[in-house]
């Protein structure tokens, strides 16, 4: 009897019926077999035939399961989605899964593709534009910049900000920094630090308190107070490696003694100061008493509770009008704007987070396309296989619920896969933006993970339902008898897969063309002529020492010295020295007027772009020169002048200086005349400043970038006009080692206090200056070489699948004399249709959304023909040889065997 | 598909039909009734054990019929099934139906497939 038992048991082990029913169940199968076997004995069989016969006949897994299910069922109805529903579902997702391991991974791996991309890029978005900053009440925090007529914005003038602070009710409180270099004393030697020169109530703006010490007061703040200093977190840990006890240590900036009264917090924003000090100090020496000194500023306030930010925003336009009518020379025409601290930090990366995350969109939806192809292309197999079981009773509820099982498992496998595949590309992604570091750094956070839930759950259901729909509404008895093909549920199938393979081109020509376009920008600003020959040219940053009391006279002299004497130097081919050297952020703006015309109204007056330069600089950029002469020792010196504001201020009322001027400067102020022997008058008219002859007009260089326009500018002789900080600019013949030694050798021997940071080649440089296009065009490469593969993917699998489908149709044409070469038409003919479709679609949105990308590109127009071309043929190319296998394929079928299929 | 839809409903009506009238008259065990229908149906209808057990659990289920274990001298137990009031009813009812159909039953062949 035993005997019969252990089959049956076997067979029920998969319904996980409650004991008593199952042992109930076996013994009347075994009562039956036993039965049976008996009968066929008596009837002359033999034993081991009778024994075969009676086993044969109880065993049947399939049918067994299948009736048992639908009858056990009722039972005890089970729920729908949790519990063992369930859990069988997961096993015999699994089951099935381990029969194509294959396809499963590529379903796996292409939703992690897209959802990675996703999250990844939402990191970025997250911290640009969505999660509030990480400091107390963040969203009452906003920048307030000052703008003139002309548009702009420019850094705040320190007494402006003193009168907002005075004046402005709608605030509490509002902070100014200014940050300016200055040496700090070490054993060993000097080093530049960068000092933020603060208000008193610059911390309590952003809501900081020192982590030890004390913050600033106002006693602080004022003219003959014992100099203080608070050292930024950054710096407290490199130069006293967080020694606890540096309260009442001393530093030596600017010759001065500092005393250390508190250690602030790592904290966002501002991160670009190691040491901040009082303002008092710097208003003399940085001429932050003076209403034209706009530079190196910045003003953060925190609106008081109840104010909102139109209200802030009118009455810093009453203020900066009382000011403009009050101070006509210095604040005619500027007005105050004020704008959220997030936006404020986050508008520089704005458009490029945007496209990216657009692309990646576009990638995603790719993706869930292309997973619905390859789910629906499953279906087409497993239709037989879900037929049988409608059949034999399982309930639409029920297949409804495995299909979206199996999808959803499939999508959290995917989610997985993508959040590592985000978690490693995060480190990358914070190279191409660090301007997420001001915003407190990119990392996976639970926001995040919900994100690429959610996205999983809509790629889940994208991908999901239209095959589960489609499972449903097929028909078991035609499933059963055709074996899947040829019913209407496939055809309706087959239009889907269609769709979505056009989609996907579509998807693919969008961001290919994008790609193309960024491409073909960088390509453009790659060969764009910088205006100067960066080949073999080094340059080395030199910082004079900087204390109140120095000369800065002498700074024009180190220069002159060193220069001359590395020219002396073998190999070396020209040296030269300029205070605003190209493709280092050369930010120095300044005011002027000509003097033989009527003086503009304030706000409207023309501004160039400053720098004091060697004669030696131009030859050795060899920037060439177009009319006129170069400086000469014959234009005269500076006077010794001491390192302050006032004595600056006195010395530029009273100088005669000269200039070399750029093209773009002398057409657009100039215009049809000759400038040469010119004169404007440098500064704002309220400053009375120089009075600047016209030497020559040098041609026009590119400073902020290959990609940016060349800008106007003139040049003061590195003689007559105070310089802080210089670059050192040398051409040699050939590639020289040791030259960075050499320059710090010569620069030590003049002026041992000096500093020369990092000497770099002039390329270095301007191969920074395009690191962002070059990111851009590598990411927005990768998403549309990705997306061409899974577009090529999802035709091929759409294709195989039609001439799967075909395999009889074929079989007859070739039976009926059609060549190989005429079904591999057929086939490649229908496919190239497919993605001429798509291609067509793709190109008609990219057409219609090109405005996006515009402002982005450089050298050529969003509707630039040659790359929406080129995109077109690539995908056009690669979608015939994506259906040119199945096609060749196709043309191998036998007629004689794709006939008997049957 | 319309009439192998109905082909399926009235395939699975009349076996339901055919276990009721079995059970009329006296209990049976499972393998009896296999053996009646095969014999009655001159073996053109079989039953594989594994369609004809759940069947009848169902039916069970219904309350149609009901199952009981039974212990004879001599033998191993076995379950015998006996026709429920509700069962009889059921089966006066479709009984009427049942003549309309009894030329197309004795023609049946083919349910090997079920």
């Amino acid at each position: 009897m035993s005997d019969w038992k252990d089959p049956i048991r076997r067979q029920l082990a998969d319904l996980h019926l409650a004991p008593a029913r199952e042992a109930e169940i076996v013994e009347e199968f075994a009562q039956h077999a036993e039965d049976r076997y008996r009968e066929l004995q008596s009837g002359g069989t033999s034993e081991a035939e009778a024994r075969r016969i009676a086993l044969e006949e109880i065993s049947n897994r399939e049918l067994l399961a299948g009736e048992l299910r639908a009858v056990e069922r009722t039972n005890a109805p089970e729920p729908v989605v949790c519990g063992r529903g369930l859990f069988r579902d997961v096993r015999y997702w699994i089951r099935s899964l381990r029969k194509s391991p294959a396809w499963t991974l590529v379903v796996i791996a292409v939703l992690g593709i897209g959802i990675g991309a996703n999250v990844a890029m939402f990191t970025v978005v997250d911290a640009a534009f969505l999660r509030p900053l990480r400091l107390p009440e963040p969203e009452r925090l906003v920048q307030i910049q000052e703008s003139p007529s002309s548009g702009g914005f420019m850094p705040v003038a320190y007494p402006d900000f003193v009168d907002w602070e005075k004046q402005s009710r709608s605030f509490e409180p509002m902070g100014i920094m200014g940050v300016f270099p200055e040496t700090l004393k070490r054993t060993g030697g000097n080093e530049r630090i960068l000092v933020g020169y603060v208000s008193p109530g610059f911390h309590r703006t952003y809501g900081i308190m020192p982590l030890m010490g004390r913050s600033l007061t106002a006693a602080d703040d004022k003219a003959g107070a014992p100099p203080i200093a608070l050292l930024a977190h950054s710096f407290w840990q490199t130069h006293f490696a967080g020694d606890p006890r540096v309260i009442g240590r001393t530093l030596i900036v600017d010759e001065q003694v500092w005393t250390i009264a508190g250690v602030m917090p790592s904290f966002q924003w501002r991160r670009t100061a190691d040491v901040f000090a009082p303002m008092a100090f710097a208003q003399n020496k940085w001429g932050l008493s003076l209403r034209e000194q706009r530079s190196n500023t910045g003003v953060t306030a925190r609106l008081r509770a109840g104010v909102t930010l139109e209200q802030a925003r009118a009455e810093m336009k009453l203020i900066a009008a009382r000011l403009a009518k009050q101070y006509p020379g210095s604040n005619g025409g500027v007005s105050a704007v004020v704008v959220p601290l997030r936006e404020y930090i986050g508008g520089g990366i704005r458009q490029p987070v945007l496209l990216l995350f657009g692309a990646v969109g576009l990638l995603l939806l790719v993706a869930c396309a292309n997973v619905a192809g390859l789910l629906l292309a499953r279906a087409a197999v497993r239709q037989r296989e879900i037929a049988i079981r409608t059949a034999l009773g399982a309930s639409r509820l029920e297949l409804v619920r495995q299909v979206l099982t199996e999808t959803l498992l499939l999508t959290l496998a995917g989610a997985a896969a993508g959040v590592a595949f985000a978690w490693v590309s995060l480190a990358g992604l914070q190279r191409i933006f660090p301007a997420t570091e001001n915003l407190g750094g990119i990392g996976i956070d639970t926001r995040v993970l919900g994100f690429s839930v959610v996205a999983a759950a809509v790629t889940a259901l994208l991908s999901g339902l239209v095959p589960a729909i489609q499972f449903t509404r097929s028909n078991g008895a035609d499933a059963l008898k055709a074996g899947g093909r040829s019913s209407r549920g496939s055809a309706v199938r087959l239009h889907t897969r269609k769709l979505l393979v056009v989609s996907q081109v579509a998807l693919a020509v969008v961001l290919s063309i994008g790609a193309g376009l960024l491409m073909r920008s960088l390509f453009a600003a790659l060969q764009t002529n910088p205006g100067f020959r960066p080949a073999r040219v080094v340059v080395a940053p030199i910082l004079p020492p900087n204390g109140k009391d120095a000369d800065l006279a002498r700074n024009s002299r180190l220069l002159r010295d060193v220069t001359e004497r590395l020219a002396g130097v073998p190999g070396v081919q020209a040296v030269g020295a300029v205070d605003a050297l190209p493709f280092s952020n050369p930010d120095s703006w300044s005011e002027f007027y000509r003097d033989d015309r009527p003086i503009p109204e304030p706000g409207r007056l023309p501004k160039a772009m400053k720098a004091a330069a060697t004669p030696g600089y131009f030859r050795t950029m060899g920037i060439p020169l177009l009319g006129g002469r170069l400086f000469s020792a014959s234009d005269g010196r500076m006077p010794p002048l001491k390192n302050d504001m006032p004595a600056l201020v006195a010395f530029m009322r009273s100088a005669e200086l000269v200039a070399v001027i750029n093209e773009t400067m002398a057409r657009r102020f100039w215009p049809g005349e000759d400038p040469l022997g010119k004169s404007f008058r440098w500064g704002p008219p309220s400053m009375t400043g120089p009075r600047v002859r016209i030497l020559g007009v040098v041609g026009d260089v590119r400073q902020y970038g290959l990609d940016q326009p060349a800008e106007r500018q003139m040049f003061f002789s590195a003689g007559q006009f105070p310089i802080w900080e210089a670059r050192l600019v040398v051409r040699t013949t050939e590639r020289m080692t040791g030259l960075a030694t050499t320059i710090r050798g010569v620069v030590a021997e003049y002026e041992p206090d000096a500093v020369v940071t990092q000497v770099e080649a002039m390329q270095t440089l301007i191969d920074r200056s395009l690191t962002g296009r070059q990111n851009n065009v590598m990411l927005l490469g990768l998403f549309s070489g990705v997306a061409l593969l899974l577009a090529a993917l999802g035709l091929y699998a759409t294709m195989a699948y039609i001439v799967a489908q075909r395999t009889q149709e074929i079989g007859l044409h070739m039976a009926l004399g059609a060549g190989a070469a005429d079904v591999r038409m057929m086939v490649v003919r229908e496919g190239a249709m497919l993605a001429g479709a798509g291609v067509v679609i793709g190109l008609g949105a990219t057409l219609a959304g090109a405005r996006v990308v515009s402002s982005m590109l450089y050298g050529i127009t969003a509707t630039d023909s040659l790359t929406y071309t080129g995109s077109a043929l690539l995908l056009v190319l690669a979608m015939l040889v994506a259906s040119y296998i199945p096609a060749w394929r196709a043309s191998r079928v036998d007629p004689m065997v794709a006939l008997h299929f049957e | 598909m319309e009439s192998q839809s109905l082909d399926r409903e009235w395939k699975k009506g009349s076996a339901e039909l055919l276990i009721l009238s079995l059970l009329e008259a006296l209990p049976r065990h499972g393998y009896e009734i296999s053996k009646l229908i095969e014999q009655r149906s001159s073996g053109a209808l079989h039953f594989h054990a594994a369609s004809l057990y759940p069947l009848l659990y169902r039916l069970e289920k219904r309350g149609w019929i009901q199952g009981r274990w039974v212990e004879k001298a001599g033998q191993r137990r076995r379950r015998y099934y006996r026709l429920t009031k509700q069962g009889e009813s059921v089966l006066a009812s479709q009984r009427q139906g049942w003549q309309a159909f009894v030329q197309a039953i004795n023609r049946i062949t083919g349910f090997e497939n079920v």
